[in-house]
């Protein structure tokens, strides 16, 4: 029986093993000293979990999950974009003592390694090229880590921007939210989840902190708590 | 507008001869209370008691911000227009852990689920009585509390037979689990059990509560520093007999005989 199982899990991964097809877009041809904004749509399965990078000759700066804003002198450069999925799905049996078990099913994986070209018009270098600007600022999501047990030593404007249902109000106005407030026995998990980019963020890092992320997707950044409200707007590029 | 509760009225809150809480067996600080996962407040690590002089701003300025619960609760669960209702069922102590429960997941800003209090009948065998508070903790902890999708999908409901309760209701229940929770002392007088009280209440945490005298649970969700008042401390109360708000309670009677705080829930 168990050799049959076997073989069933074998067979299905052979049979889902299958490549994700990706494409760069960006403009051929740019004049010099513009932003030029590159993206790049993959066909991954639904539910496997996906990494990857770009590479250029350019600089570029990440603007969101699929895209980035490049900058480069006038010329023809490369741009690359590679990375790998998996996907498993839990598989639930009994054995022949009746026993339940459960196991990881491997249905498939793949690498997506796109190349693309474009250049810049003009013949002379410019002299000091600039990124097109920073990232796009816009809502934020929001983590707060804290340590239970000092949550009556911590400074009172730290406590409140913790606790304050004033706070996360104004906060939802701006058009951030706030996910979760987050103790230290809770970053010990065995199974985060959905929680596990936010929990590694902070990882060996001192509590109280702050994890900050694009509301529509991207990294996990971690500051020190700030110590009042005023402050975390100055983080989230917020005025007063 | 707050239903004022204190020394002279106090008995007016529960019928003559009502039971639903029985007192605790296990020992503040020792190992029956640590079995049970109640971590005293002074040996929370670095828990400081708040000193009874700085009371007053400490709790004048926690309304301020609104890092209460109550504010946390009014804004998420249970609104004005929301009734705590056990309906004559002897579970005040189900009733007033959920709402505690409740105002802990709000202040984690995890989303507004409504759970069944009824759902905890398990620990009384199904039957309608009362219970222990330290004892329906440690059932918090380890099975959790259904949410009213698995039960009659009503807060209030009193439908005690799981039989009738969606498949899964015990699985589901495990999501929705204390993790932490600390003990407040009350062998040592009034005035530092109300200083413990704020300590928790101060950092947004509620206090699940019992009055012997009454035989009844609530939930301390908020404090005033009213001058002239017993120890100058007025107590939010919600309490689970259908009031469209919390009480506002005042007076010695009004001194917890135990309270639990609830600090941390399990992360779903």
């Amino acid at each position: 029986m168990k050799t049959c199982i076997r073989t069933l899990a074998l067979f299905f991964a052979a049979a889902w093993t299958a490549a994700a097809y990706g494409q760069i877009e960006v403009p051929a041809e740019s004049e010099a000293n513009t932003p030029i904004v590159a993206t790049i749509t993959t066909a991954v399965p639904t539910g496997a979990t996906f990494d990857g990078q770009w590479e250029s000759s350019a600089a570029f700066l990440p603007a969101g999950d699929n895209s980035i804003h490049l900058w480069a002198a006038p010329g023809t450069h490369s741009l690359s974009y590679s990375g790998f999925w998996v996907q498993v799905e839990p598989i639930t049996f009994k054995d022949g003592d009746g026993n339940t078990i459960t196991v990881q099913s491997y249905l498939g994986s793949g690498r997506v390694n796109e190349t693309a070209e474009f250049s810049v018009a003009g013949g002379a270098e410019p002299d000091n090229p600039q990124p097109p600007g920073p990232v796009p600022t816009g809502p934020k999501h929001l983590v707060f880590f804290v340590l239970a047990e000092e949550l009556d030593t911590m400074p009172p404007t730290q406590k409140y921007l913790v606790n304050s249902l004033t706070v996360r109000k104004d906060l939802t106005a701006r058009g951030h939210t706030l996910l979760l407030v987050m103790d230290d026995d809770q970053l010990r998990m065995t199974s985060p989840g959905k929680w596990a980019p936010w929990i590694n963020a902070v990882a060996g890092d001192q509590l109280p902190r702050v994890g900050i992320a694009p509301a529509a997707g991207g990294e996990v950044e971690d500051h020190e708590l700030p110590i009042d409200y005023l402050s975390l707007l100055k983080l989230l590029g917020e005025s007063p | 507008m707050s239903i004022e509760y204190h020394d002279s009225n106090w008995e007016q809150l529960v019928p003559l001869g009502y039971q639903g809480v029985l007192p605790r067996r296990s020992r503040y600080g020792q190992d029956d209370a640590y079995e049970l996962g109640l971590t005293p407040i002074e040996q929370a690590e670095n828990i400081d008691v708040l000193a009874y002089e700085d009371l007053k701003e400490a709790i004048t300025t926690a309304r301020e911000a609104k890092a209460m619960p109550v504010f946390h609760q009014l804004d998420s669960w249970c609104d004005n227009d929301f009734r705590s209702n056990q309906n004559g069922l002897p579970y005040c102590w189900a009733w007033s852990a959920t709402a505690a429960f409740m105002d802990l997941r709000a202040l984690e800003a995890k989303e507004t689920k409504f759970l069944s209090p009824v759902s905890l009948g398990w620990l009384v065998g199904w039957r309608a009585r009362g219970y222990y508070l330290d004892e329906t903790v440690s059932g918090i902890m380890q099975r959790g509390i259904a949410p009213t999708t698995h039960v009659d999908d009503n807060f209030n409901s009193t439908n005690s037979n799981p039989g009738t309760y969606r498949d899964g209701w015990e699985d589901e229940a495990k999501k929705y689990r204390l993790r932490e929770v600390w003990d407040i002392d009350t062998r040592r007088g009034d005035k530092y059990i109300v200083q413990q009280v704020a300590t928790a209440v101060c950092a947004g945490r509620s206090c699940y509560f019992a009055i012997n005298a009454m035989s009844h649970a609530m939930q301390i969700c908020g404090m005033h520093w009213t001058e002239g008042s017993y120890l100058n401390v007025k107590f939010d109360v919600r309490n689970s007999h259908n009031e469209s708000t919390t009480l506002l309670t005042e007076g010695s009677r009004w001194i917890p005989d135990e309270a639990i705080v609830f600090v941390s829930s399990v992360l779903t």
